[in-house]
């Protein structure tokens, strides 16, 4: 594995962040989170549990392809075209060829009303 | 400004004039709204009310205190963030609801009594969903259906709660409430809103699929709302520990798990007022202290995270992370702006995350409660992982797509609001001052002793870490994950074949009958004798009309009224006489 | 003044008869007069208002025929019938404006007896509302149900079947409470309501008395459409032309309510309706069934007249709850629901009928796409859907709100439950209409290809009265308190409130 400089800096921040635990006060511990180098194990350790829980048990109960619940054209269809548009393209596209569904989805419904919005963007 | 009204009509008072403004002023009116309304809130001072009487009842619209103020400044501010991200906006339809939500929940935060803060509170409940509706897709459509649906249905519990405790106590003052069951299901409506588990699944429903510029708005009002609400109505109950516990664990693991990188967030926002519930639930001074500064620092970082990927998602034309990756070099000042909120609300330090978090977290030790402590240092492990670490790696780094992504240049406003956004952050990071002088109680805490660097340096770095070894294993998967909304969603036909059509049913069954028995009964009686002859009813008209439009169906139901009314009548009075 | 009590009727009554006359010739000019009559009428009505609330409430009373009382009938302008009078009016003079167009659509040719029917109809209502006389309410009563039934009987081919059937019940029911007026008058002596009132105290344990009682009520309740009467009146309300019934829906069933209530407090002694007999109770439990039964069926519906029939069923039953609870702040609730429901009915009726001029169609899955080609309609649509299920601060809010006041201090948790259960399903089945009529027609595969008729908004003597009741809506909601306190609270006074 190939030690860029930016392996290099996050090593030096993780041994900084260790040091920490040579300054400050010596108090005898009281509860768990006082003993040293808990905060970092924590860290490193509740990352790995959280992951396994997520990654190990309730993905593989719990997951289902996106469209579980019907079609679910929208999360994640954010093109410009406005519904209206796009229901033109889909309504031209079988009777003629390529030039019209282009023009199709470029100018929107003609004689449409002014309709204030754009669903698509803002 | 002229006596304390309430902030909140300023916004609403130009959510209902910006149709008029001509489109090309109508943004720049928009900021005039919170503005002024800032300007306003600065002359408050706490302790100010206004009283009305309305009919027979006391009402005070306005109440102001510490915990309402605080909620007031940053609910104002952030709508003027907000609708500086939003200049480009020529949707008057959401610039108006956007207004109409600020203002209402500005309206339920500084209302006395319980009758203003359900009149707000209903009326932000049809604003927001509009923001989610705007997005005009047949899923927004039906998400914002459910939003509402869900919405009104914790309304309904509100009002009924709210009800019964004036018919209790038969007082309207809103302020901490006894235990009781008004108080319980006053509780269950505040629970909806704050999206307590199992009532939260509407948050990652309606969020992801609100307009770029409305889910914003969204991110910064209904929860905060609700947390200001439980924390003056039920300070210190404890089933709330439990409960924000609950959330915080919960959110966090469906945000390690989401796709779509708005959903990432509206989950973990679960996540997030699980700390503030948890916060309320402790009661002490510096727990509440904890959830109220935590609730305005994570309205300026969530709505800064928002913004964000709004941002991106308006570049890019995408949400999912599965279809992005490697934009780092095309968008690099979205990034930034990003990491300014991931890292604020991982509470690392010199951010504004560190400065309110760890409060609650204190607040959490002092009131003796090592399990619950040690469970919100996972959670914060989580917050880190999945929107410090998970979601900005696979978005601005990580493997490109295989489809190329073009990237559309982004509106000078929204750089603007993200800018003052991220700004903000790390000033009130540096220098929290500000922001514990308004708090409710006085603060003793200091983010900034060596116990707390080394915890916030350790645990964020140590996650890195961790993250960086398992960085393959945490890949997205173009996937969702069930949750409580499975109930209602599962198949809306199921539902419906489930609940409303038996009733239904039942009631046209009973319908039905009655029609039919008459007509039996008229077709008896239309010869009697040659029933009582052949024992069979007379003969049928000739067209086969449907029982109920025969006429002497209805005549037959009239005399049988007429007979049974008579006969009550002689069983009353025999009865009485 | 002291003559509007008489004016208000007399001067529809003339109006109708004009317009008859005049309707022969031309309906443009029946119609001019019928609105004339009930424009005056609703100016008068508001004076009437007016001088009633700088009064004090006390009533402004008037002796018809200069015959004194109790032998003369009277008719007598308090914080009740003002209230009543003002809204029924109002609405007369809406529904008028509203209604050329829809009836050159609807019922062509037959304007010349639609528009006396009308005023006919307002002036039978008034009456009622006006009267001091229970014997007089009956006639005035009957009046109004006559020419509702030719209103309602040239609408749909199931029209005239569904009106043969409302008249029979309806001609019960007026039996029944003419019955009633019987008994009461061989035990007590007297129609007259004040004298009644002061003689009924001792008669209260008379059996003829009870049986009076209990026969006007159930008289009353069969025109109110008290479940389970209400029988009669979906089909009425589907088949009837939108004219009819943006009339006949907010007001008509809404005054026999009144009745009850008049009989109430006024003319039995306090505690008849509660102690003596549990009329009270009996109306707010099959209300309550009735909320529930109209609400539930309201889902199902797929015509949106239908739905609105089945949804005022249960909206009655709120009326009937708020009598049923029998104290102040539920009574109180019961009457803003009158006038609340009322404008939103009225309203959603209203638009019904501009729908079905421009896209020709009362189902609601064919709305589909109205959203677009009628904005400002559809947002006065949208008002109302806000003021059905109860949002503030339109008008349905309020009512809602001392109603469930009411039935908490009453400790009638079953009927709590039942209206804010009501409330829920209100708002599924009128949300189902807003989803449709907003949704974009070309994504909508599953739509039947619906040209409008005719595009665009609905013509301007629909739309204003349209956008008028839409902010009547929200302004009286916005008012609701100020009306409770400078009327109700009077009206409810002998419950002790």
């Amino acid at each position: 594995m190939k030690l860029t400089i930016w392996h290099r800096l996050f090593g030096l921040a993780l041994i900084g962040a260790l040091s920490l635990e040579l300054l400050g006060d010596r108090t005898t511990p009281v509860e768990v989170w006082d003993y040293p180098l808990f905060f970092a194990l924590m860290g490193l350790f509740g990352c790995f549990i959280l992951s396994l829980v997520a990654k190990g048990i309730v993905s593989p109960a719990l997951d289902r392809p996106e469209d579980f619940y019907g079609p679910e054209d929208a999360e994640g269809d954010w093109t410009s075209q406005s519904p209206a548009a796009r229901a033109d393209a889909r309504a031209s596209s079988p009777a003629t060829g390529t030039a019209s569904d282009v023009s199709a989805e470029t100018s929107g419904r003609p004689g449409a009303p002014t309709e204030p919005s754009n669903g698509g963007e803002g | 400004m002229f006596g304390a009204f309430t902030p909140g009509l300023i916004l609403i008072a130009f959510a209902v004039l910006l149709p008029f403004v001509p489109k090309a002023t109508r943004s720049w009116v928009f900021l005039a709204a919170p503005i002024l309304a800032l300007l306003h809130i600065s002359g408050f001072t706490p302790g100010m009310t206004t009283s009305w009487t309305l009919a027979t009842f006391e009402l005070t619209p306005v109440r102001v205190d510490p915990l309402a103020n605080v909620f007031g400044w940053i609910f104002a501010l952030v709508t003027l963030i907000g609708g500086i991200y939003a200049i480009h906006l020529k949707d008057v339809g959401q610039q108006s609801s956007a207004l109409l939500y600020a203002g209402s929940a500005l309206g339920a935060v500084y209302a006395g009594d319980l009758f203003t803060l359900i009149f707000f509170w209903e009326i932000m409940a049809f604003a927001s969903a509009y923001l989610v509706w705007a997005r005009r897709t047949d899923e927004s459509y039906a998400s914002a259906m459910r939003y509402l649906f869900v919405h009104i249905f914790g309304g309904s519990l509100l009002l009924g709660g709210i009800l019964w405790q004036i018919s209790e106590t038969g007082s309207l003052a809103f302020n901490t409430f006894e235990s009781g069951w008004p108080a319980w299901l006053i509780l269950g409506g505040f629970a909806v809103n704050a999206a307590v588990v199992p009532f939260h699944a509407w948050i990652a429903d309606a969020y992801p699929r609100g307009t770029i510029t409305g889910s914003v708005f969204l991110s910064a009002f209904t929860t905060k709302t609700a947390v200001y609400t439980m924390a003056r109505g039920f300070p210190g109950w404890e089933i709330l520990i439990w409960a924000g516990l609950l959330m915080a664990l919960y959110g966090v693991t469906y945000a390690i798990l989401s796709n779509d990188i708005r959903r990432v967030l509206a989950y973990h926002i679960v996540s997030q007022v699980g700390f503030m519930v948890t916060g309320i639930g402790i009661g002490t001074e510096l727990a509440l202290n904890g959830a109220t500064s935590h609730a305005y620092t994570h309205i300026l970082y969530k709505g800064l995270l928002f913004m964000a990927t709004g941002a991106l998602i308006y570049a890019t034309g995408r949400s999912k992370m599965t279809e992005l990756g490697g934009l780092f070099r095309q968008t690099p000042a979205i990034f930034w702006f990003y990491m300014v909120a991931a890292l604020s609300i991982s509470s690392a330090p010199f951010f504004s995350g560190f400065i309110s978090k760890p409060m609650t977290i204190a607040g959490a030790e002092y009131a003796g409660t090592p399990t619950v402590v040690l469970l919100l240092h996972l959670a914060s492990v989580g917050t880190f992982l999945s929107v410090g670490l998970k979601l900005p790696w696979f978005t601005w780094f990580g493997s490109k797509p295989d489809t190329p992504v073009t990237v559309k240049p982004i509106p000078w406003n929204m750089y603007a609001a993200m800018g003052i956004g991220a700004g903000m952050n790390i000033v009130l990071g540096v220098w929290p001052a500000p922001l514990y002088g308004i708090l409710p109680y006085e603060v003793t805490f200091d983010p900034y002793e060596l116990k707390g660097l080394k915890k916030g340096f350790q645990i964020l770095l140590f996650t890195g870490l961790a993250f960086y070894l398992i960085v393959d294993r945490l890949k997205p998967k173009p996937k969702i994950q069930l949750d409580t909304d499975w109930v209602y969603r599962v198949s809306k036909d199921a539902a419906w074949r489930f609940m409303v059509v038996p009733v239904q049913r039942v009631f046209a069954w009973g319908e039905r009958t009655s029609w039919a028995a008459a007509s039996t009964l008229a077709r008896l009686g239309i010869d009697p004798v040659s029933v009582a002859r052949t024992g069979r009813p007379g003969p049928q008209t000739d067209d086969h009309r449907s029982a109920s439009t025969e006429l002497r169906v209805p005549m037959t139901l009239m005399v049988l009224i007429s007979a049974a009314t008579i006969v009550g009548i002689l069983v009353v009075v025999s009865l009485r006489g | 003044m002291s003559q509007i009590p008489a004016l208000i009727p007399t001067s529809l009554l003339l109006a109708s008869l004009v317009a008859l006359l005049v309707g022969l010739k031309s309906h443009r000019a029946a119609h001019l007069i019928a609105l004339a009559g009930a424009v005056f009428a609703f100016v008068c009505s508001i004076l009437g208002l007016q001088a009633v609330i700088q009064g004090d409430g006390e009533a402004i009373r008037y002796a018809m025929g200069a015959w004194v009382p109790p032998i003369g009938i009277e008719f007598v302008l308090d914080s009740l019938a003002a209230y009543m009078v003002t809204l029924i009016t109002f609405i007369g003079v809406m529904v008028l404006i509203y209604a050329p167009r829809s009836l050159a659509l609807e019922t062509p040719g037959r304007q010349g007896m639609v528009y006396p029917s009308m005023t006919l109809v307002l002036a039978g209502l008034v009456g009622m509302c006006l009267t001091g006389d229970v014997f007089n309410l009956y006639v005035f009563l009957e009046i109004a149900a006559l020419a509702a039934y030719a209103l309602l009987a040239i609408g749909d081919r199931g029209a005239p079947v569904a009106t043969l059937r409302y008249l029979l019940f309806g001609a019960v029911g007026g039996g029944f409470y003419l019955l009633g007026v019987a008994y009461l008058y061989f035990a007590a002596g007297t129609v007259n309501m004040a004298d009644l009132s002061m003689r009924l105290p001792e008669l209260m344990e008379s059996r003829a008395v009870i049986v009076a009682a209990v026969l006007m009520v159930v008289g009353l309740g069969v025109k109110m459409a008290l479940f389970p009467f209400h029988l009669w009146l979906p089909d009425v309300y589907t088949n009837a032309p939108s004219v009819s019934a943006g009339l006949i829906a907010p007001i008509m069933t809404k005054v026999s309510a009144y009745a009850i209530i008049r009989l109430f407090l006024d003319v039995f002694p306090p505690g008849f309706f509660t102690e003596s007999l549990p009329i009270a109770t009996t109306i707010g439990w099959v209300s309550a069934a009735g909320i529930l039964f109209g609400s539930v069926l309201a889902v199902a519906q797929h015509d949106y007249r239908r739905m609105l029939a089945y949804s005022s069923v249960g909206q009655l039953g709120y009326i009937g709850l708020g009598i049923g609870l029998a104290n102040p702040l539920g009574m109180i609730g019961g009457l803003l629901h009158i006038l609340n429901h009322a404008l939103m009915k009225g309203l959603l009726f209203m638009i019904g009928g501009a729908v079905r001029l421009r896209f020709g169609t009362t189902k609601i899955p064919e709305y589909v796409g109205v959203g677009r080609a009628m904005p400002w309609t559809m947002v006065a649509f949208t008002v109302g859907v806000l003021a059905m299920v109860g949002i503030p601060p339109t008008a349905g809010f309020f009512s809602k709100w001392y109603l469930l006041l009411g039935a908490a201090d009453a400790g009638a948790w079953i009927w709590f439950a039942v209206i804010i259960a009501s409330s829920l399903l209100s708002a599924i089945y009128f949300f189902r209409v807003v989803e449709m009529i907003y949704r974009d027609p070309e994504t909508d595969s599953a739509v039947a290809d619906h040209e409008p008729r005719e595009a665009g908004e609905a013509p301007a003597s629909m739309f204003w009265p349209i956008t008028i009741m839409a902010t009547a809506v929200m302004a009286v909601g916005i008012f609701n308190v100020l009306i409770v306190s400078a009327l109700l609270e009077r009206v409810v006074a002998p419950l002790g409130g």
